[in-house]
């Protein structure tokens, strides 16, 4: 058991509650009728789920759902397999003018995406992918992000360790995914709940290469939700719980790797 | 119609095909209209597919203006390009400037163009780029005041104010200090000052474009009634209009600007009895109008050219222009969709009473204004409004470096 410390945790309750208290507030403003939204209580009077049914069927979000959790998931597959090679690369090879290399890929973490809009659009379309998950994958399927945090983790580990697997007759490869990769878990997750985050709430890239509605994803479903003039509050909310759902749940599952990673390699040393 | 699609081809005869291809054209059309506008669009393309074979329309929605706008010039940098697509008006000019659109002059020789409000055809010809038409109107709105029939009845004032003195006046009466608060003003809303300032009389800018004109006299004396309302107490000031929407709905604000179209949002989300009047005026009425405007892009293909052409002037009929505003409480273009009798079951006043407010203000309508630079003179009018209106700084001042600023804009944008 651990120590109580009183001020730590209302401190950290604290923080939870600030973070929480969107969420809740969109769950609950979920069920609620649109009249309640502003006059009513904040616990629902009435339970209306047939908000959810309304969002659901306001855009094609079956499809959309699919197609985000394909290109979400194959993004951060890709991300984390160019990363871990890249960062092997950066953290341990010796080549000429790695290091200029690696500060090259770290330069592209300044450059904003709306910069990249238009250069990315028309070599997408020169490819001939507009309109595929090509299009909305393979432009985000190298990360400079994940790259930086999978080398600083890579070069934390001893190089002895490493050395002694290349006295034993291991190779770069077989020493690369049988130790820089099962001891660094925790980085790679980290890195991995980020980029699917990213992939999942992209808006502006998909409504630019996609114009298909078998194409498009749940941002794309979201914003036909908004209107600057106005709207149904309730359904919007319906339609974010649906749309969060997901990421919530890749959140908890990476979470649990990132503590049990954390946990084990604390009872190594 | 038939006589207008003959007109429209000979126009461009130099680049018609001897004879259509087998099969539909199909062209693509890009909008900004979300949820039920969406699927409002939707039923009217859908209507334009299923009454003819020769072209077949695509709609795809495209996020809102801006995004519109960035997917649009995105297409353009790459070679491609939609054949249709609804902008924002104050984007029009910018993109003709800039080449992209084509120039829809023919419209003017259209015979019924004098069917169009004199605004839309004001709003479709740019002054500024040739005296050219440049886009059609398509899905507009004008400003109105909502208000609080309980509260209006509970502080026993019988009729909307038609002036700012009387508007003024009511919010004074409605304030109940610490619960409610009479108007409520939104810093986004730049269209609405627009209409106080003409309705004073003044200008907003110069017939060139090249001016911000606030410093006169009369626009002066438009922002001191919005100062002296916050001064007072008796308005409220907003970041944006879903701020003002929610504390209306609380009842915690009596009253507020707002475009017809936001009514069947605003409707479902209050319990009590929603009113709508036309937007009070200083010295003469003026109401802006200001919305989206379909524009054809310049270099598509003849097939697509006529095809789009023909999707357009079939939606600028007045049966269409009465059925889009029914569906959605956009303004019809045609005032014969609101005039002839035939067409009422369509516009279907009864359902959307914004609606027929909005068209009682046609006549005094004027479009918003449409220079380059006047998205970002935007910004200036808003920064300017906070000054006054939460700082509570000197008007004059503050005005006349608010036009300093937009006329080095204006003009920076003029010679682009």
């Amino acid at each position: 058991m651990r120590k109580a410390r009183p001020v730590q945790d209302t401190l950290v309750l604290l923080v939870t509650a600030v973070f929480a208290a969107p969420l809740v507030w969109m769950v609950l403003t979920a069920v609620k009728s649109q009249a309640d939204v502003y006059m009513g209580p904040l616990w629902p009077r009435s339970v209306h789920l047939e908000n959810f049914r309304l969002a659901w069927e306001t855009a094609p979000f079956g499809r959309y759902f699919l197609n985000s959790l394909v290109v979400a998931s194959v993004t951060t597959a890709s991300v984390l397999l160019t990363s871990i090679l890249a960062a092997y690369a950066f953290a341990r090879l010796r080549f000429a003018g790695r290091d200029w290399l690696f500060l090259l890929a770290l330069g592209t973490l300044m450059v904003p995406g709306e910069v990249l809009l238009v250069p990315n659009f028309v070599t997408v379309k020169r490819l001939g992918w507009l309109d595929t998950y090509a299009a909305l994958v393979v432009p985000f399927a190298a990360s400079a992000f994940g790259i930086f945090v999978l080398r600083q983790t890579f070069r934390k580990l001893p190089v002895e360790l490493e050395e002694a697997m290349f006295v034993d007759g291991a190779s770069p490869w077989t020493v690369l995914w049988r130790l820089y990769v099962p001891v660094t878990l925790t980085s790679a997750a980290a890195a991995a709940i980020f980029v699917f985050l990213g992939a999942w709430n992209a808006l502006v890239w998909p409504l630019v290469v996609t114009g298909s509605t078998a194409m498009r994803t749940v941002q794309v479903g979201l914003a036909s939700l908004i209107y600057d003039q106005g709207y149904n509050l309730p359904v919007l909310m319906a339609a974010a719980t649906l749309v969060a759902l997901p990421v919530l749940l890749v959140y908890f599952a990476f979470q649990r790797l990132v503590v049990e990673a954390a946990l084990q390699s604390g009872l190594k040393s | 119609m038939k006589r207008i699609v003959l007109l429209v081809a000979a126009v461009f005869a130099a680049t018609m095909p001897a004879a259509s291809a087998a099969g539909p054209v199909d062209i693509t059309f890009l909008h900004a209209m979300p949820g039920p506008l969406g699927q409002a669009l939707k039923q009217i393309v859908d209507g334009f597919n299923a009454t003819q074979q020769e072209v077949r329309v695509r709609a795809e929605f495209a996020g809102n203006y801006d995004q519109l706008l960035q997917k649009t010039m995105a297409q353009l940098a790459a070679g491609q390009r939609p054949d249709l697509a609804q902008l924002e008006v104050s984007l029009v000019p910018r993109l003709a400037a800039g080449g992209h659109l084509l120039p829809l002059n023919p419209l003017l020789n259209m015979g019924n163009w004098q069917d169009f409000w004199p605004v839309f055809r004001r709003q479709a010809t740019l002054a500024s780029i040739g005296g050219t038409v440049w886009s059609i109107p398509f899905n507009n709105s004008d400003p109105v005041l909502y208000y609080n029939r309980s509260m209006f009845d509970e502080a026993r004032i019988a009729t909307p104010p038609a002036t700012w003195d009387a508007l003024l006046e009511a919010a004074r009466g409605l304030t109940q200090p610490g619960r409610v608060t009479g108007l409520g003003l939104i810093l986004s809303d730049i269209w609405i000052l627009e209409g106080t300032i003409w309705s004073a009389g003044g200008e907003v800018l110069s017939d060139d474009g090249q001016h911000l004109l606030l410093d006169s006299p009369e626009a002066l004396r438009a922002v001191d009634y919005w100062a002296r309302a916050v001064r007072e107490g008796t308005a409220r000031v907003y970041p944006d209009i879903q701020s003002w929407q929610a504390d209306f709905a609380a009842g915690r604000v009596a009253m507020g600007f707002g475009s017809i179209v936001s009514w069947r949002f605003l409707q479902p989300q209050i319990r009590f009895p929603l009113s709508v009047a036309r937007m009070p005026y200083i010295s003469r009425p003026a109401v802006p109008v200001g919305g989206a405007n379909l524009a054809i892009f310049k270099d598509i293909a003849a097939d697509q050219r006529q095809a789009t052409w023909q999707f357009v002037e079939w939606l600028t009929e007045p049966a269409q222009q009465a059925r889009w505003a029914g569906l959605t409480g956009y303004l019809p273009v045609r005032r014969s969709a609101t005039t002839n009798p035939q067409y009422a079951p369509l516009l279907n006043l009864p359902a959307t009473p914004s609606l027929k407010v909005g068209i009682d203000q046609l006549p005094f309508a004027r479009p918003r204004p449409t220079a380059p630079g006047y998205v970002q003179v935007q910004v200036e009018m808003r920064n300017m409004l906070e000054q006054i209106l939460l700082q509570g700084t000197d008007p004059r001042g503050v005005v006349r470096q608010t036009v300093e600023r937009a006329n080095r804009i204006l003009a920076e944008e003029a010679t682009r």
